[in-house]
């Protein structure tokens, strides 16, 4: 099916021919019909074929998803979501972003400020934490970092529901870039289900409040942005996932060979789309430029540590991937080769990745689009090279990786099993095996709903493990990595990355 | 125009990015910035003096006030502070010993105090202890809870003759002077460490209790806003009346006659024991504290509280405080020094302000 459309690109509109995508299934045309409305009057009938056919395809998995999010989200709480509460009180009584020690990077520090400022709306800051004596007694009689004072659960709530905004929007995401690849919508559907109803996503923004999913669908809208030829949009979408959570630096390399190469195609040339590329770049990061001593502040605050520490103060050392070679500045360097050198040795791992697989990409004939594989299998290969090299390693980083291998899975039961246990590892950590398991469900206790200081140990004692790190956890994810990463360059390099799917124009 | 996907995606990015940067706007340009003022004024008529002061903030928050007489007006201008990770910890961790001396810095700078905060290693704090001038106008503050090998072993004690000579000390962790902490070893109960004589010589109290919590705030524990510790040491609680009969303070939680702070006299110096274990996550509230007890003048025992009053400040609104001081206090005045200080007492919030008068004689 061949038509012609208006495709936007900045401004700069021309007409083109896009490619040849594969032909939509029959149950797509099927369902323009009121007949699979599951309502039950004839207004209803009406009101429910007006819907977007993605919404009436994917309303179970929505429905579910959603309800299972809101459930949690307010009777759960982390560690995690007291240091960004503490973060969004310390903007709101007109303190610098990083008036308290933290390597959170800018834009998250900014997104905190606007939680903050919205919950203020509701309760004022004063009311945000109360002590909890029941609390400091679980502190005291336990070893981990359980707060002991309790947060506003209007916070907490606010917090997550805009986490779960993302992963709405990165299932909607992947629903498009599915369908857009098979040309069925059962596809898109079974994607979309994977990624919104995957218990470790759903843990990770209702229950963690872990900020991961929000730079991980900046960089995957960066990528289908740039394979749509919008450029500008991209630009501005990757640089803001950097500035949200650091990781997607890796990726840019990677995304400007993309760029390059779709934009060589378009009627105005490569150079005007990477100068617009350049300028989506450039507002986000002229932003966090020009506020006040804010990277000066955020370095210093971040770099600050024990040579060797772990816990709050170690500075990047410990979360390795924000990592800075050589600044520790500390005399014992050589001992602290892995925290020391840790981004330098990512640089090396993702860039080197990235690179080959750019050069690969340039030397052959054809071009990439949204329905290719090529992009989604070079996003996974140097992402995994991150992965890889960590000196330690958090559950939530798994979900950089997730999207991605979730598009991976379309036709390929390899990858389903792979990104079943890519997420099923951290998942466990959460819910069943982790230390710091009291962390999660202070309000729960602060309900008097159950003791899950009790639960927590018996659940240890019955499995028996009494204590448990996440790194060792990974040890059964680090092979499934391994396994990914030769499965994805073994589809990358045998020549399918144009074939796969509905495949990119050959030129 | 058809709505297409791909216009929706361009408008979750843009709205995205705007959000962001209205929010950092918002964090440094007023009026999206919260902004206060606070001021004060003093007026002295014949035996009392009229302190009058407001407070104005955009913002919503909790505010408490103190006056008291800080008769005793040198000030702390260095804060020394122990750090040396080859040094074991007691009723402390590293982290946390790690942290104390960032938040010290970061609560000095957002108060506009000319503090300076100095971390010395064990080696260097042998040469501090060893020049009795640096004593004066210093205060060090100890959160490993134990004393290093280099200035404290059962033989030898650097620490008691910089205090007598007019040194202050903060101490937070185990019993203080029971251990002499030996570099890249744990600590053991072995003959190097002075033990309970070690502590009752710091101390000069011989009655410890050991309960489980302090939960009663007392006035000077929520001055000092250090109200919220509760925590105990293990058979180290200060007993309240022993510590009054030592001419000391008790500056800390109370329970069942006991504290867990109290400032002891130590020739013209004096120590702040806190019998309390330092933990993860309130190396920030001990900050505050320490660097209230400066701007207090708690870290002298003639000081005196007269007063202490909570206000909530709504959003663009002001609070005034009014108070009729009447003077007289201590016997042992000569001249006088009224100060008022106010600080934000909302978990996190970093505020705190000070202003005094001073006057000689007494009107």
């Amino acid at each position: 099916m061949t038509s012609v459309t208006v495709i936007q690109n900045g401004g700069d509109e021309r007409r083109m021919v896009p490619e040849p995508g594969p032909p939509i299934d029959s149950e797509h045309v099927k369902l323009k019909s009121p007949a699979g409305s599951p309502l039950g009057t004839a207004k209803l009938h009406a009101i429910w074929a007006k819907l977007p056919l993605v919404l009436r395809r994917v309303w179970p998995a929505l429905l579910v998803g959603v309800a299972i999010r809101l459930i949690l989200a307010p009777i759960s709480l982390n560690t995690d979501l007291m240091v960004f509460a503490q973060s969004s009180a310390s903007m709101l009584y007109g303190q610098g972003p990083y008036s308290h020690p933290e390597v959170y990077p800018p834009f998250w520090v900014f997104y905190l400020n606007a939680v903050g400022r919205a919950t203020a709306l509701i309760v004022p800051g004063p009311l945000w934490f109360s002590t909890n004596t029941q609390l400091q007694s679980l502190y005291l009689a336990s070893s981990t970092l359980t707060p002991e004072y309790a947060l506003t659960t209007v916070y907490v709530v606010i917090e997550k529901s805009s986490l779960m905004l993302f992963d709405l929007g990165t299932a909607f995401l992947l629903y498009h870039i599915a369908v857009r690849q098979s040309g069925q919508t059962a596809a898109g559907v079974g994607v979309f289900a994977l990624w919104f109803l995957n218990p470790y996503v759903i843990i990770l923004s209702s229950v963690h409040g872990s900020y991961d999913v929000v730079p991980t669908f900046c960089a995957l809208a960066a990528f289908v942005l740039a394979l749509e030829r919008l450029p500008l949009v991209s630009g501005l979408a990757i640089a803001s996932a950097v500035l949200l959570g650091v990781f997607p630096i890796f990726l840019v390399p990677l995304l400007v060979v993309v760029v390059w190469k779709t934009l060589r195609i378009s009627a105005s040339g490569p150079w005007k789309s990477l100068l617009q590329f350049v300028g989506g770049l450039a507002v986000p990061t002229v932003a966090v430029l020009a506020a006040p001593d804010l990277i000066s502040s955020y370095f210093s605050s971040a770099l600050v540590g024990p040579s060797r520490g772990t816990g709050l103060y170690q500075g990047f050392g410990f979360w390795g991937v924000f990592s800075i070679p050589g600044l520790k500045g500390t005399d014992r360097w050589l001992s602290d080769l892995p925290g020391t050198w840790t981004l330098a040795a990512f640089a090396v791992v993702a860039f080197a990745i990235a690179l080959v697989v750019a050069f690969h990409f340039l030397r052959t004939a054809h071009s990439e689009s949204v329905t290719g594989r090529f992009w989604i299998l070079a996003v996974t290969a140097t992402t995994m090279g991150v992965f890889v090299i960590p000196e330690t390693f958090q559950p939530q980083y798994v979900v950089w990786v997730l999207p991605f291998v979730a598009l991976l899975t379309v036709g390929n039961r390899w990858f389903k099993i792979i990104y079943v246990l890519l997420s099923a590892v951290p998942a466990l950590f959460y819910f069943v095996l982790a230390g710091p398991f009291l962390n999660f469900l202070p309000l729960w206790y602060n309900y008097h709903l159950v003791s899950f200081g009790e639960i927590d140990a018996s659940v240890r004692f019955w499995v028996g493990i009494q204590d448990i790190t996440f790194p060792a956890m990974f040890i059964p994810a680090f092979v499934t990595t391994v396994i990914l990463a030769v499965l994805t360059f073994k589809e990358l390099f045998k020549g399918r990355v144009s074939s796969a799917g509905a495949g990119g124009p050959r030129r | 125009m058809k709505v297409t996907f791909t216009t929706i995606l361009q408008w979750m990015v843009l709205v995205v990015v705007v959000v962001l940067i209205f929010s950092e706007t918002a964090v440094y340009v007023p009026p999206l910035k919260a902004t206060r003022s606070f001021t004060v004024s003093f007026q002295a008529r014949p035996g009392e003096v009229l302190v009058q002061s407001n407070l104005w903030s955009s913002y919503t928050g909790t505010y408490r006030q103190s006056v008291d007489w800080a008769n005793d007006t040198s000030t702390v201008r260095t804060i020394y502070y122990f750090y040396d990770p080859d040094y074991p910890t007691s009723f402390s961790n590293l982290n946390s010993w790690y942290g104390v001396p960032q938040y010290l810095n970061i609560v000095s700078s957002n108060r506009d105090l000319s503090l300076s905060i100095v971390v010395l290693d064990a080696t260097e704090l042998a040469s501090l202890l060893t020049n009795p001038a640096t004593a004066v106008g210093s205060l060090l503050v100890f959160a490993s809870g134990a004393f290093p090998s280099t200035v404290y072993t059962a033989s030898n004690n650097l620490v008691l003759p910089w205090l007598q000579a007019g040194g202050r000390l903060v101490w937070i962790g185990d019993a203080i002077g029971y251990y002499s902490a030996q570099a890249g070893q744990p600590l053991s109960g072995g003959d190097n460490n002075p033990g309970l004589n070690g502590t009752e010589s710091f101390l000069g109290l011989h009655d410890f209790g050991s309960l489980p919590a302090y939960t009663v705030p007392s006035m000077l524990s929520s001055a000092l806003n250090l109200d919220w510790l509760s925590y105990s040491l293990p058979s180290f609680g200060l007993n309240s009346s022993e510590v009054s009969a030592h001419n000391g303070l008790v500056e800390g939680n109370l329970m069942n006659g006991f504290t867990n702070a109290a400032l002891l006299p130590v020739g013209s110096g004096a120590i702040l024991d806190i019998a309390s274990p330092l933990v993860v996550g309130s190396e920030e509230r001990f900050a505050i504290s320490v660097v209230n007890l400066i701007q207090l003048g708690l870290l002298y025992p003639t000081t005196r509280l007269v007063s202490e009053a909570n206000r909530t400040v709504d959003s663009d609104s002001s609070v005034a405080w009014n108070e009729n001081v009447v003077l007289g206090g201590p016997s042992t005045i000569s001249s006088w020094n009224l100060c008022v200080f106010t600080e934000q007492v909302d978990m996190t919030a970093l505020y705190g302000d000070s202003s005094c008068l001073s006057g000689f004689p007494p009107p």
